[in-house]
């Protein structure tokens, strides 16, 4: 699968399209299209946006997650590899690198928080793809991807992490316009 | 969607009358859109929010004795302008700033159901929270997760506030 890029998408992002029916599943959507590509979602990505008991306060329809997986645009991955040494150790270099970022304990990020840089680093390390890209709005969790997974012997043009607004602009979309 | 009383926190609820803007979100509106737009005049505001001239009249008139707007014009039709506030109450250990941006975070409830529910979950206070959160989340210093933790609130209740406020901190 060689020039095959790998596209992660954070629990931020879809939080932000997924709240209220708006234009922006659609518009990830017509990315997954574009790209010709299966967005990648981390399981505990998965269970953070379906199983919140806030779901129902905000999401009057339930997670369009779940519309995405079947309809095929978008696939919950397998956990990481814990047991690869590697992969384990970019998940505890991404909690410290989050908690030095924001000034807060180690305490306060979980590994499940940082599934996501696990696996990018494990689909280059076992050449599922030859370059990954994160999605998400929490930008310590990207400036993470950045820095540390070229710290395993990859090329920092094989690591993206861009907003969910730099992926599709209509993510950045303010709903109320009187204001703007 | 109705404009609801609220159910004030602790707080945000000393402040009196002046504050009347925090608990009636169409002032928070009128006042926000006046920040906005310096030079409104009452007729914009009312094909702006749909809302009954008079009521317009009546909530800008109480404004305007409150010490947020004034007129800028001498003329007529009347133009306002909004004044920068930055108002702080203190209650025992708890601070809050009252500012334009609170302000407009309370007036958004209007339009964005999110930020309604959350005032109803949270009250004035939490709101007042989740917007400096914001302000940490747009300058790369927090995660949706830590604020989560930190809040003792779900994370996809973190994300969903932080997401509806972002354009309160980016404007």
């Amino acid at each position: 699968m060689d020039g095959d890029e790998a596209v992660f998408i954070d629990s931020s992002v879809l939080i932000s399209c997924g709240r209220r029916e708006s234009t922006r599943f659609q518009a990830l959507a017509r990315e997954a299209t574009q790209r010709d590509t299966v967005f990648r979602i981390p399981p505990a990505v998965y269970a953070e946006v379906t199983d919140d008991p806030a779901v129902g306060a905000y999401m009057a329809t339930g997670s369009p997650v779940d519309a995405a997986v079947q309809e095929g645009w978008m696939t919950v991955t397998d956990s990481p590899s814990y047991a690869n040494s590697d992969v384990s150790a970019v998940m505890d270099q991404t909690r410290s690198f989050i908690a030095n970022a924001s000034n807060r304990s180690e305490d306060l990020v979980e590994k499940a928080d940082t599934q996501i840089v696990g696996l990018a680093l494990e689909c280059l390390l076992t050449d599922t793809a030859d370059s990954v890209t994160v999605v998400t709005n929490d930008i310590p969790l990207g400036d993470a991807t950045a820095s540390l997974i070229p710290q395993y012997g990859f090329d920092t043009q094989q690591v993206t992490w861009c907003t969910g607004g730099d992926f599709a602009a209509e993510l950045d979309a303010d709903f109320v316009s009187e204001f703007e | 969607m109705a404009t609801r009383e609220l159910n004030w926190e602790p707080t945000l609820d000393t402040g009196g009358e002046a504050f009347d803007i925090l608990g009636n979100a169409r002032k928070a509106w009128i006042y926000t859109y006046i920040h906005h737009h310096p030079a409104t005049t009452i007729q914009e505001i009312v094909s702006a929010l749909e809302l009954p001239e008079r009521t317009v009249y009546d909530y800008v008139d109480d404004l305007e004795a409150a010490g947020f707007l004034d007129q800028s014009n001498e003329g007529r039709p009347a133009q306002y302008e909004a004044h920068d506030l930055h108002l702080e109450l203190v209650d025992g250990d708890a601070k809050r700033h009252i500012t334009p941006a609170l302000i407009e975070a309370i007036a958004r409830r209007l339009r964005d159901d999110d930020i309604d529910v959350y005032i109803d979950r949270h009250g004035l206070d939490g709101l007042a929270v989740a917007l400096e959160y914001t302000r940490e989340y747009v300058d790369g210093a927090v995660t949706h997760q830590i604020m989560a933790r930190e809040q003792d609130i779900t994370p996809m209740e973190a994300g969903v506030i932080l997401d509806a406020l972002r354009p309160v901190v980016d404007g």
